[in-house]
Order: C-alpha cells, then sequence, then structure tokens
C-alpha cells in the first residue's frame, strides 16, 4: 500500500524531471568506460587541448581528459551518497526505533546527544578527523556517515513514537506479540516511507559535502571527482582568461548542480506539497 | 511565569556549557587516539616541509615536557585548564599562539556571516511568506523551482562563476581579500567604502547559500499558519492583506529564529567554501589553511572557537525566543 502512494506520488512532474536526471547520472556511471577511450587517470595527451572530435571537453593542464573525468566523476558520487545514505540509514533507524520505541530515560539521553550532535559545526570537525585519516574515500563515507545518523535517528525516532501508541501496535502487543516481533512486523515496514525520504536527504548531504571535501582538497586520488576538478581548474591561473573555463569549470560544477537537483526533485514529490 | 522563563534560560545554559565540555573532550581525545600520537599534533607531522626527526630520548623528554606521560585524566584537567586561560598552544605554522591568530581573524568571520545572515533572513523571510500566501500560484511555483535549484549549487562553484563574471569579466568588484594590500587611505570613509566592496561578493554567494534552508522553512511554518482559524477569522473581517501577513509573520518567526540558529553550523561550513574561494581572511579560511598545513592545533582551536560562537548564538536564540513567545516552559 506504502510503494503504491509514494510511486503515485512521484509521478507529478517534478518526480519524474528528478528521477529522469537520476537515470541519466547512474546510465552514466555505469556506461563510463564504453563512452570514452580514455582511462580517468591517463594523462599522455597534450595538456589543455581544446575540445575537439578526440576530446569532447578538451584536456586539462596535465593532459587528462575531461570528458572522462566527468562520466568517472559521477561513478564517484554516486558510490558515496548510496554508502552514506546506507550507513546513515541503517544507524539511524536502529538508534530511532530503539530510542523511540523504548523511551523514558534511553530515549532522553539518545536525542540530547543527538541534538548537541546536531548543533556542532560539522565542516571543522569534518577537516580535523581528515587531517588525522587518509584521505581516501572509505574514510570520507565512514566520516560522512557518522556525522549524518543523527539526523536519521531523529526523523525515524518521532514516527516511532506515534506509531508505538498506534491502535494496531496496541493489539499486536495485548495479543502477545514480543517487542522484536512488534518491531519488525509492524513499526520498521510503516517506517519505509520515511527511510525513502531521508535516504533522499542524505544523497545530496554526501554528494554536496564529498564535492566540497574533495574541492578543499580532502578527494581520493584514485577516484576522479567533480569537486577536485572545479578545484584544479580554479587553480589554474589561466583558466579565465581563456575560454577554458567553459568546458573545464562548468561541466564538473553543473553536474553537481543538476545531480543534487535530480534528488531534490524527488525528494519534493516524495514529500508532496506540505 | 517569569520564575519558569528564567528556570527554562538557566537549564537551557547548563545544556550548552555540557555541550561545549563534549566538544573540549573531543578535541582532547582526538588527537590521543588517532594514527601518530599526541606529540604528532604538537609538533607537525613528519611529511610537513621540514620533518622532525627525534631520537627515543628527546621524545621521551618533549612527552614529559608536554605532561603526555602523565594518566589520561591528569592530562584532560591539565587542558582543561588551559583552555580556561585561552591557551591551545602554538601554531606550528607560524608560531605564534593560536589564540592570537583566531583573534585576529574573528571580526572578518564576524563581519561576513553577520550580514549574509541579515540579508539571507531578511530575503528568506520575506520571499517564504509571499510564496506561502501565493501557494499554488505563478509565483509559488517558480520559487519552489529556484531556491532549490540554488541550494543545489556547490558554494565554491558559485563563487567561482561570481567571480568570473561579476569581477572579471565586468570588473565591477575586487575578487580577493578584505581590503585592498599596502593602500592609504585618505579617510574612514575610503576604508570602509574598501571594506564594503570586498564585502559583497562573498557577502552575497554566503547569503544564496544559506537563504532557501530558510526560505523553504519560513514557507512551511506559513502554510501551516495560514490554514488557522484565526486567519479566516481575519479574513472575513475583512482586514487588509498586509496586516493579515503580519499576524500570520509574528506567529511564524519563533520557529524560524530556532531553525536559522540550528543552521549556524551548517553556516560555518559555508563559510569555509566561500572564504576559501575569495580568499576572504576569517575563520574559515583559517580552517582550510591549518588544515592544507596539517596545523594540528591551530584547527582544533579555531574548531573550539567556532563552536563556541556557534552554541553562544544557539542560546542567545533560546533566550530571544523565551521573551517573543510567551509559552516557553510551560509545556
Amino acid at each position: 500500500m506504502h510503494e503504491k502512494k509514494l510511486l503515485q506520488r512521484l509521478q507529478d512532474p517534478k518526480g519524474l524531471i528528478g528521477l529522469l536526471i537520476l537515470f541519466f547520472f547512474i546510465m552514466m556511471a555505469f556506461l563510463a568506460p564504453m563512452l570514452t577511450p580514455y582511462s580517468p587517470s591517463d594523462a599522455s595527451s597534450q595538456p589543455l587541448l581544446v575540445p575537439d572530435g578526440e576530446h569532447p571537453l578538451g584536456t586539462d593542464d596535465v593532459g587528462r581528459d575531461i570528458f572522462t573525468n566527468l562520466l568517472y566523476g559521477s561513478r564517484t558520487s554516486l558510490i558515496v551518497a548510496f554508502s552514506v545514505s546506507f550507513g546513515v540509514l541503517v544507524i539511524g533507524t536502529l538508534a530511532g526505533v530503539f530510542s523511540g520505541y523504548v523511551g523514558g530515560n534511553p530515549d532522553r539521553i539518545m536525542m540530547r546527544s543527538v541534538d548537541i550532535f546536531l548543533m556542532v559545526p560539522d565542516l571543522p570537525l569534518i577537516l580535523i578527523l581528515a587531517a588525522y585519516l587518509r584521505p581516501s574515500i572509505w574514510n570520507i563515507v565512514f566520516i560522512l556517515t557518522i556525522m549524518g545518523w543523527p539526523v536519521g535517528a531523529r526523523i525515524t525516532r518521532a514516527q516511532t513514537r506515534t506509531l508505538r501508541v498506534s491502535g494496531h501496535v496496541d493489539f499486536a502487543r495485548v495479543s502477545g506479540a514480543k517487542d522484536w516481533y512488534v518491531i519488525r512486523k509492524h513499526i520498521v515496514p510503516d517506517l519505509y516511507p520515511i527511510m525513502i525520504t531521508s535516504f533522499v536527504m542524505q544523497s545530496i548531504r554526501a554528494i554536496l559535502s564529498e564535492s566540497g571535501l574533495a574541492f578543499l582538497g580532502l578527494g581520493d586520488p584514485s577516484y576522479p571527482s567533480w569537486g577536485t576538478m572545479i578545484k584544479y581548474a580554479i587553480g589554474y591561473p589561466l583558466v579565465f582568461f581563456t575560454d577554458a573555463w567553459m568546458w573545464w569549470l562548468l561541466p564538473a560544477g553543473i553536474c553537481i548542480t543538476l545531480l543534487v537537483l535530480g534528488f531534490v526533485f524527488v525528494g519534493q514529490a516524495l514529500e508532496g506539497d506540505k | 511565569m517569569d520564575g519558569k522563563r528564567w528556570g527554562h534560560i538557566i537549564s537551557r545554559g547548563l545544556e550548552y556549557v555540557l555541550t561545549f565540555f563534549l566538544i573540549l573532550a573531543i578535541n582532547f581525545f582526538l588527537p590521543r587516539v588517532m594514527p601518530g600520537g599526541p606529540l604528532l599534533s604538537i609538533l607537525g607531522s613528519q611529511s610537513s616541509d621540514l620533518p622532525v626527526v627525534i631520537d627515543e630520548e628527546t621524545k621521551y623528554k618533549l612527552m614529559d615536557y608536554y605532561h603526555l606521560n602523565d594518566p589520561l585524566h591528569v592530562q584532560f584537567i591539565h587542558y582543561l585548564m588551559d583552555a580556561a586561560h585561552l591557551d591551545f598552544g602554538y601554531s606550528i605554522f607560524y608560531n605564534v599562539p593560536v589564540v592570537d591568530i583566531i583573534l585576529g581573524r574573528l571580526p572578518w568571520t564576524f563581519l561576513l556571516m553577520g550580514t549574509a545572515l541579515v540579508v539571507s533572513t531578511f530575503f528568506g523571510i520575506w520571499l517564504g511568506l509571499e510564496s506561502a500566501w501565493n501557494r499554488g500560484n505563478k509565483l509559488d511555483n517558480l520559487l519552489l523551482v529556484i531556491m532549490p535549484t540554488l541550494r543545489s549549487v556547490p558554494a565554491f562553484f558559485l563563487g567561482a562563476l561570481m567571480i568570473f563574471l561579476l569581477g572579471y569579466k565586468m570588473g565591477l568588484f575586487p575578487v580577493s581579500g578584505a581590503v585592498t594590500p599596502y593602500m592609504d587611505y585618505g579617510g574612514i570613509a575610503d576604508r570602509i567604502k574598501d571594506i564594503l566592496s570586498h564585502l559583497i561578493l562573498p557577502m552575497f554567494c554566503l547569503a544564496a547559500f544559506e537563504m532557501p534552508g530558510t526560505y523553504l522553512l519560513v514557507r512551511n511554518v506559513c502554510v501551516q499558519q495560514l490554514e488557522r482559524p484565526y486567519v479566516l477569522m481575519a479574513t472575513a473581517r475583512g482586514l487588509k492583506d498586509r496586516s493579515i501577513k503580519k499576524h500570520v509573520l509574528i506567529n511564524s518567526i519563533v520557529p524560524a529564529v530556532n531553525q536559522i540558529a540550528a543552521m549556524l553550523g551548517f553556516m560555518v561550513a559555508g563559510a569555509v567554501f566561500v572564504e576559501t574561494v575569495f580568499a576572504y581572511p576569517g575563520m574559515g579560511m583559517l580552517v582550510y589553511n591549518s588544515f592544507i598545513e596539517r596545523d594540528y592545533p591551530l584547527l582544533q582551536g579555531a574548531f573550539i572557537f567556532m563552536s563556541l560562537c556557534v552554541l553562544a548564538c544557539n542560546y542567545a536564540a533560546d533566550i530571544i525566543c523565551s521573551y517573543i513567545d510567551g509559552r516557553t516552559g510551560q509545556e
């Protein structure tokens, strides 16, 4: 029943546009090796070529094909987005359901610590963690998951509180159902719509954070990232004095914006007009 | 009634103190659990420009000098005492006390974030209210596309485009720094003009980063308010749109102020990107530079100061809200 509702919601124009954008980028990530003959780290071409038949978007200052990096960048963004959202979903749901179902003091302590967590400015803390750890994509996923789960926990917890006192849960408990059974059969299934929305929100956050961290120099060198491309494009002194910004800087920025926008539209469609 | 409000303010204050204590604790324990050990965070990384090579005996002496051989709880008490005296150690890169550097940077960030916050809050509330008022109309639908798009543009990309289009192509504004270096000011007016012209691009960039959140929040709150009976009553009595909007706005202001304060931590992240792109000498760029230099004491000191400012602003918002909303503390 819930699935049908969600699918119906996705059918407004915004939701469809959002899905279309997401489909486009997922295809881009899957088909990257087929769409380009180069590897993203292949720096054997002439540097700073203007776009032509061989290099649709030219090459950067060390001779890598920009179009190739753009294609593989969608892989990095999507991997980070899906891993972080999944991690947040698992931890957030576990913590939220536990907190909301048990209630009382554990709930109070949990929610207080979530409040505290949400107030701390996260980017400086991420940079501190990253300064101690190695720049690897899994460290970024780890850090973003750690910083993200409180949001997920809070949303799940609120919904669990409402479900906990609703009729069908009471009925199941009176009929002798054990806690674990109630959570599995009556609480978690009713959390699916919220979980999907929270998955979308976390993806937005993860993509923007990943590109931001890559821009600040935290990217994994072996995973091409749109953020890193913008970093090098801006860092190259002549980028604005020639036309190079049009095929070097602009496509990467537009890709980030479009991908995030796709998720935002899907999220808006799922939530409906409030 | 008043006693309850004071009780509320004090208990919130204690929560903030606890939060700050936890932030200090995180800062204390991070270097001690991370690879490399705590000495690394004082002396700098082995892979920096001048790798510090030290033998075991010197290392022991150094550990002794920094009280690193003491038991952990003694170290923590030392740390808290130092923090109370605003002593966060020496910057590895600049070789001056961390506090001195931070105090020099704070005013610029206050200027940038403060003005951006005012601009984004003003436009966010105004557009949010108009959007909710015209719900389902052209304006609302248009704003519901523009604002998410604005939210999807990474702040550093927007900054780069602004530098290029407004700064370089049109030459309207200077594109980096907060003042023109080595400039002879004719007078105080010249100086203010110079500072403002440097402020305007990063300020609008940061405001654009912050505004969609405020807009969406205010729109949602106002949509809920507009469904209340008092709005129907006001319309039935034939009140002008202007005065109905005023009532709705007053009733929406408390959640808005609370949320805007809660999003400050998020805005700090925006400030880091914006200041880095525009080379604006505030806390954000300091955090970025100290990260690049692996200047651990400076990075952690900056984090503490930024957290302190965010917490203070949240507390201020709580107090303001408890005065606007008489019901606070009566739940």
